[in-house]
């Protein structure tokens, strides 16, 4: 369970305000933590649809994370028979209901980020508009070459060789606006 | 391959060969410069220039008795940030899930480990000395490493006399124009982590026999030559093997696995890393590796025609 200092820390570090010497503490608690892994996704894609900064939603697998969610929390994926629900009860068991109102947050968000939001973000937001890393439009083969070149560079450095050099090109990447 | 990883690299060699090299001195400041990138924990302030592009990232490398680990995280544009520890390494980018990937039992550290062949690297690069130089308000000494063919990078090392980090790091084409630039604003240097007096560098890796599969490569750019083997299973389940080449400084690793969506087909560049995939028999074959285009494109296309 993150603590709340963990997420502090995580607003700061992604606000920039994080200090100079903290925020590869933050980095490490984030990608050490599922949960603020998540909640590190979730504050990403409202922060870039605030900014009007497009989102690949396509590339963050919301709908296959969706899925996921479901299935480990609905239990056996074999069609059970539906039983007979009496009128005015709750129509979904817990465990169901819960999934789907985690999978309904994730398409909440999805809703959000692919329409106009009202107010302050009048105008266009962008949707999936094309990210150029490796020059491929296809999420799924940037994601690929992503793990073959990690893959590659840790079968190359070895555990106690700095990686800073050999990921700079992933991380300092950027498309100009 | 990354400069910092080729500065590691070189290294590893130059202990026992420094005389193969043009310049001893040279040799002496990349062979510091290769311990250092492993030893000496700092934190800091980097630039990177690729093309008309410029971004800026913080860096740490820290050390300790259960291994060494870095982090980055970008200053400019979307956020990203990547954490590098002893299983693996665990990235976020803006375009994509999360990213983790275990680093494979096996991998023993290629690039620390490898015994240069200085009378096969010296017939494919040129090294030299070339003064000093100011970086970051620090004194560094300037020794550049050139590529003789279009099939390899060649380098410029700013290395702190101090430390012996390397503090700016200048990727060069074959004609000697800058690809990329990575340089240091700022650092932070833990005082009390020296580079220790190292003994002979282990032996080079033999790798494991070839199946002569369909897919493993006739040829390879000249010096360059298969160092390691490895399998590992894709998220349904099919193996992928890898083969990783490199030629002491550059490397790159040829994937082999069963065709598949979202399988690279044709050619793809990300900064100075180069990919090439295509079908090659009953594989999908993927190159990739920092190293010129024209590389992973000879290798991918003499795995071709040696099937014609």
């Amino acid at each position: 369970m993150s603590t709340d200092l963990e997420k502090q820390r995580i607003c700061c570090l992604m606000d920039g305000e994080a200090g100079r010497f903290e925020a590869a503490a933050a980095i490490n608690d984030l990608l050490g933590s599922p949960e603020l892994v998540g909640s590190w996704e979730r504050w990403h894609l409202i922060r870039r649809a605030l900014r009007r900064e497009p989102n690949d939603l396509a590339a963050r697998n919301i709908a296959g994370r969706v899925r996921a969610q479901l299935t480990a929390t609905s239990g056996p994926t074999e069609p059970a028979p539906l039983p007979r629900i009496p009128h005015g009860s709750r129509w979904l068991s817990a465990p169901v209901g819960g999934a789907l109102a985690a999978g309904m947050a994730l398409l909440g968000l999805a809703v959000v980020l692919t329409r106009p939001v009202p107010g302050a973000l009048d105008g266009d937001v962008q949707l999936a508009a094309t990210t150029e890393r490796w020059q491929q439009q296809d999420p799924a083969v940037r994601n690929r070459l992503d793990r073959l070149l990690f893959n590659h560079h840790e079968q190359m450095a070895g555990p106690a060789r700095s990686g800073v050099g050999l990921y700079v090109a992933v991380i300092g990447y950027e498309r100009l606006p | 391959m990354s400069p910092l990883r080729l500065t590691a690299l070189l290294f590893g060699l130059l202990g026992s060969a420094a005389a193969a090299f043009a310049d001893e001195g040279a040799a002496a400041i990349l062979h510091r410069m290769n311990r250092s990138a492993e030893h000496v924990a700092f934190e800091g302030t980097l630039v990177y220039l690729h093309g008309h592009d410029l971004a800026a990232l913080r860096v740490s490398h820290r050390v300790g008795a259960g291994g060494s680990g870095e982090s980055l995280f970008s200053l400019t544009g979307p956020v990203r940030a990547l954490a590098r520890h002893a299983g693996g390494v665990t990235c976020m980018l803006p375009d994509s899930a999360p990213l983790t990937v275990r680093r494979p039992a096996a991998a023993g550290g290629l690039l620390g480990g490898l015994v240069l062949d200085f009378s096969a690297l010296s017939s494919h690069y040129g090294v030299a000395r070339h003064g000093v130089f100011r970086i970051a308000g620090r004194e560094t000494d300037v020794v550049s490493v050139m590529a003789k063919d279009v099939y390899r990078y060649g380098y410029r090392f700013y290395v702190d006399q101090a430390s012996g980090l390397p503090l700016k790091v200048d990727l060069l084409a074959h004609d000697r124009v800058p690809i990329q630039q990575i340089m240091f604003t700022d650092i932070d240097i833990d005082p009390a982590a020296a580079p220790p007096s190292g003994g002979e560098p282990p032996a080079r890796p033999t790798p494991a026999p070839g199946d002569d599969a369909d897919w493993e490569p006739r040829r390879l750019p000249s010096g360059f030559a298969v160092i390691s083997r490895a399998n590992f299973e894709r998220d349904d389940g099919a193996t992928v093997r890898q083969l990783v080449v490199s030629d002491g400084l550059a490397s790159f690793s040829i994937y082999a696995e069963p065709p598949a969506t979202g399988v690279l087909r044709g050619e793809s560049q990300l900064g100075a890393v180069s990919a090439a995939g295509g079908r090659i028999g009953e594989h999908h074959v993927t190159v990739v590796g920092e190293v010129p285009l024209a590389t992973v494109r000879f290798v991918l296309d003499g795995m071709a025609a040696a099937l014609d």
